[in-house]
């Protein structure tokens, strides 16, 4: 990994590639919403858990900082929307901004802390201000109505049948693909991938680790913040469990699950783990010891989770097609390492 | 480098939509038929009518839930799952302790697995982050626990019906009965959460209005493993009688060290039924011995239909039925008197809705009717009190309270 | 006395905590990995005591039984699964398969025992409460209290006077030092991995009197071992210590004078000690 690779604009003709890509990818994504009901809900969970998760494999991978409060941006999102809402109008230029605007608020105001550590340290302390969040929207019963949760949330405005809804979504999971993968690989990406790795060098070499990483914070709970906005709308309903705990152990879970050196690896672990669930549940009680027998298996058999086997059956099957070109391989995804 | 890449993971970002796509459809086809015993009687015929049953069977509430399917099954079984010429199939989902997952397990039953009438639900924040979809859908739903005030008050619905009680009938009456009967003085405990500040609030609105004192009022985290600080605080109010409502393991460890530290026969507790039900009693026993409670069933209840309901359950499950056992028994037998009346025919939800209002029977727990403004049961809450009979620590009816009615 | 029965009832909370932290400490002080299923080590111990209690009739023997059984689970979830994860780069993976046993262990507990509250009085003589004059208190936390202060001098003595101790010690402070030195990295990681969660089960044993089981009370517990673990900072069983009574006590004052936030204080309490000192109390700067 060089420092500072200078930053190459692509040509013209990836974009059109790029967005034939992309239009191929949403005909696929439009699954869901033909079937409609059930599957559009659980088409609806899956891209905002994957939005989410997304948002924190960026930070995992290539901040190597292990969050365990996501749920705080999560929540915080969800609950923006479902306050203005209710109050004001369920207007998606009022709502989206203002819960990406108040999760990346929280994680300015908490970064400035939580940032100067590192580790299980950083982990424990996110979790802690996440924690904090929870009680307050436990206690806060005035503004939240505490542990009955808000119910009766009116549909986004113009986006009220799920359908649109699901394309807005999977929009917003599209470009923060996009966003994400031109972050990883311009000089700020390269920065914080060089502090993951060696932090003391990084900084003697004179670069801004911490504003970088507090500016990358910010911009993944913003995006964590809309995710939940958009479930809260999808559902109608928020609830404190919203800022539990267990929902930034999901969203962790799906990243290593994924696969945490690929962006996209989030996609297909919110996809695995919310089928799992949903299948599992349908036919025992038992369905957490699937999803544990899931995790053991990941592990012990798929280094570098799905992304890492997809990784490596997708190089195999190009080194076959490229034996002929000859070419090189430089695929980054797969392979963890922390 | 950067352009291959990019595109290549774009492409993979596609094949993975595709995956979450075709999981998501997945879905519509998960659903668990429970087949009931084939029916000995008439030949039912047609489809199945199939019922949802949303009951927790992992997580804190497991016990409840495992109580309410064991309640299902004994009345339905009863009938040899068969009402209004037709076989009724029960379709169970997992509620979870989490009101997020019970949604979606909801709308797995009501839009994936299309259930002709809807069933259970524990946690008030559950069937309130449900009602909107119990209500579009109109899916005639027997809420046989959630207990909220507001899903008979502001959030009411005509398609809902519920079977249990609200928060406030059942611990209104306990208010006046203390003050009138045991003391003027009392402190309060409760679990600090939704259920608990409804039950101490409607508790409190009776009791001031005859006269009572609230000396200190204690609220407590839920899950709270140590109740020593509890205890001190209501030793230092000093007071003649304590109210509280706790539940599950909170209820447990209360009891149990208030017993420990000596204060059992020396303060008397006056509480919300669901403190000393069956599943705290099963494993607090004689640390709970003399606590009151209100509540609207109990196991020792003198009528003949809950003598023959006591029975069969000990006979079918060696042990007590519970008060949630008894909910989803008399939600089982609302089910089967609303197919009957409409003999079978599932049809239109208004239809099923006027039969259900006019449902009347002897429950165990006396006469049952649902309010035809509300949807909410109509009862007779009883002063019981936890004593030794036989060797069994069991609930003692010690009066009745009347016929309650949640004002709306 | 309400502040004379809240110190108690701080300590003896605080030394649950602390039988709780030791061996998720120790665990992370060698193995560099946080090990999820810690919780789960924890109710199994208090449901084996349970059923013990309830076969047997000797609550005493649970405590016996209870850890050996956690540190035969602990042994044989080392040689099956964690054994093929050990070493470095791997620390991730580690945590996602003990969270994955963490999942398995809940639902078969479920599956054995149940998912009604179990809970048990406290053994004589333990069972009635201390009085003196007006002021009363129940005699059982005071055992806990001298269980887990029990426990911590053992450790002591154990981690600085034996030849175990100081491989521990060893294989804590640098594992690639120890490995070179002839330090048996792997064997001393499974002693102390089993030696951790039988602390843990231990810990369920001792607790079930003060402590009812009921499903989800694991990751309560974990949450609160990680918490007392990370503010005593990691791979210190002395950091383990004072911070499981800083918690325990922060958690019965708390609830003393603000019993709304109780759970707001302890991880309050967190953020501040992270923020004043980001290793923990007496974590060592760069772990």
């Amino acid at each position: 990994m060089r420092l500072a690779l200078p930053y190459s604009r692509r040509p013209a003709a990836g974009s059109v590639a790029r967005a034939g890509v992309l239009v191929a990818a949403a005909g696929l994504a439009c699954m869901p919403p033909l079937a409609g009901g059930y599957s559009l809900h659980l088409g609806l969970e899956t891209v905002t858990l994957a939005l989410a998760a997304m948002s924190l494999g960026l930070l995992v991978g290539w901040g190597g900082l292990v969050s365990l409060g996501h749920a705080a941006f999560w929540g915080l999102g969800a609950y923006a929307a479902a306050l203005l809402s209710t109050h004001i109008g369920p207007w998606p230029w009022l709502v989206l901004p203002v819960a990406a605007a108040v999760a990346a608020g929280f994680a300015l105001a908490t970064g400035i802390f939580t940032l100067r550590s590192h580790g299980i340290f950083f982990l424990m302390l996110t979790l802690a201000f996440a924690q904090l969040a929870y009680v307050l929207s436990l206690q806060w019963r005035g503004l939240t109505n505490g542990d009955n949760g808000i119910s009766g949330i009116p549909g986004l405005a113009g986006f009220e049948d799920h359908r649109a809804l699901y394309g807005l979504a999977i929009g917003f999971l599209a470009a923060g693909y996009a966003l994400f993968s031109q972050l990883v690989r311009s000089p700020v990406g390269q920065v914080l991938d060089a502090a993951r790795q060696n932090e003391a060098r990084a900084r003697a070499l004179g670069y801004p680790v911490f504003a970088y990483r507090l500016a990358v914070y910010a911009l993944s709970a913003a995006l964590t913040g809309i995710a939940g906005a958009l479930a809260a709308h999808e559902r109608g309903f928020v609830h404190p469990r919203d800022f539990y705990w267990v929902v930034s152990g999901v969203m962790l879970v799906v990243v290593l699950l994924g696969g945490q050196r690929a962006l996209w690896g989030p996609v297909i672990g919110a996809s695995v783990y919310i089928a799992v669930e949903s299948w599992a549940s349908a036919r025992t009680e038992f369905w957490n010891l699937f999803l544990g027998l899931l995790l053991v298996a990941a592990v012990l058999w798929g280094r570098g989770g799905i992304a890492g086997v997809a990784g490596q059956a997708w190089r195999a099957a190009s080194r076959i097609q490229r034996l002929a070109l000859k070419g090189t391989d430089a695929g980054a995804a797969g392979r963890a390492r922390v | 480098m950067s352009r291959r890449l990019s595109r290549r993971d774009l492409l993979k970002l596609g094949a993975g939509l595709a995956v979450a796509g075709v999981l998501g459809c997945e879905g519509e086809e998960a659903a668990t038929p429970t087949p009931g015993t084939p029916s000995a009687g008439q030949a039912p015929s047609g489809p199945p009518v199939k019922v949802g049953v949303l009951v927790p069977t992992s997580g804190v509430y497991t016990a409840l839930g495992r109580d309410m399917l064991n309640g299902y099954n004994l009345y339905f079984q009863q009938v040899n799952f068969t009402a209004g010429g037709r076989r009724i199939e029960l379709i169970t989902e997992d509620e979870t302790g989490d009101a997020n997952t019970a949604l979606t397990r909801a709308r797995k039953l009501i839009e994936a697995d299309r259930v002709e009438v809807f069933t259970g639900v524990v946690s008030t924040a559950a069937v309130y982050a449900m009602r909107d979809l119990l209500h579009q859908s109109r899916t005639l739903s027997i809420i046989t626990n959630a207990g909220g005030n507001d899903l008979t008050r502001g959030r009411k619905s005509p398609y809902i019906f519920r079977t249990s009680f609200t928060s406030w009938q059942v611990s209104f009456p306990l208010g006046k009965w203390v003050a009138d009967n045991l003391t003027k003085r009392v402190a309060i405990m409760y679990a600090d959460y939704g259920f608990g500040q409804e039950s101490q609030a409607a508790f409190r609105e009776s009791f001031t209005a005859a006269g009572g004192q609230v000396l200190d009022a204690i609220p407590f985290p839920l899950g709270n493993s140590d109740f020593s600080s509890v205890i001190d605080r209501i030793r230092a109010a000093r007071p003649d009688a304590v109210y509280g409502f706790a539940s599950g393991s909170d209820a447990v460890l209360f009891l149990r060290q208030f017993a420990q530290a000596g204060l059992r026969g020396r303060i008397p507790l006056a509480v919300t039924g669901f403190m000393v039900e069956q599943d705290v009693l099963q494993s607090v026993g004689r640390d709970a011995l003399d606590a009151y409670s209100s509540l609207h069933w109990a196991v020792t209840l003198d009528n003949p239909t809950n003598r023959r309901f006591v029975e069969e359950y000990r006979r079918r499950y060696n042990e007590f039925p519970s008060v949630f056992t008894m909910q989803a028994y008399d939600g089982a037998r609302v089910i089967v008197e609303v197919l009957n009346a409409v003999n079978g025919d599932t049809s239109d939800p208004d239809r099923l809705v006027r039969a259900a209002e006019a449902v009347r029977f002897d429950s165990p727990r006396g006469l049952f009717e649902f309010d035809p403004v509300t949807h909410n049961v109509i009862q007779n809450v009883y002063l019981r009190q936890v004593r030794d009979q036989g060797g069994q620590v069991v609930n003692v009816v010690v009066t009745d309270l009347g016929r309650v009615r949640d004002p709306g | 006395m309400q502040y004379v029965s809240a110190l108690f009832n701080g300590l003896s909370y605080g030394m649950l905590l602390f039988l709780l932290g030791a061996g998720l400490s120790l665990v992370f002080g060698v193995g560099r990995f946080i090990n999820l299923a810690h919780g789960g080590l924890f109710i199994i111990g208090g449901y084996v005591g349970f059923t013990v209690l309830n076969e047997l009739g000797n609550f005493w023997l649970g405590i016996l039984i209870g850890p050996m059984v956690g540190g035969a689970l602990g042994l044989a979830a080392d040689l099956l699964v964690l054994r093929r994860l050990h070493g470095h780069g791997r620390e991730l993976d580690q945590v996602l398969v003990t969270f994955g046993l963490a999942l398995i262990i809940a639902d078969a507990t479920r599956a054995g025992w149940g998912g009604d509250i179990r809970s048990v009085g406290a053994p004589a003589p333990f069972d009635r409460p201390i009085e003196i004059g007006d002021f009363s208190y129940p005699t059982y936390p005071l055992v806990i209290i001298g269980v887990g202060l029990l426990v911590f001098g053992l450790l002591w003595l154990l981690l600085q006077r034996t030849r175990v101790g100081a491989m521990i010690r060893a294989a804590a402070g640098d594992p690639q030092m120890a490995q070179v030195l002839g330090v048996p990295t792997a064997p001393v990681l499974r002693l102390t991995f089993a030696l951790g969660v039988a602390l843990a089960a231990l810990g369920g044993v001792v607790a079930l009197p003060r402590q009812a089981l009921a499903p989800g009370r694991d990751f309560e517990m974990l949450l609160l071992a990680l918490v007392v673990v990370v503010i005593g900072g990691l791979g210190r069983i002395e950091g383990a210590f004072w911070a499981a009574l800083l918690v325990g006590l922060t958690d019965s004052y708390g609830k003393l004078f603000f019993p709304e936030f109780t759970v707001a204080m302890i991880f309050g309490l967190l953020a501040l000690v992270l923020i004043w000192r980001p290793e923990g109390l007496l974590g060592r700067r760069a772990v």
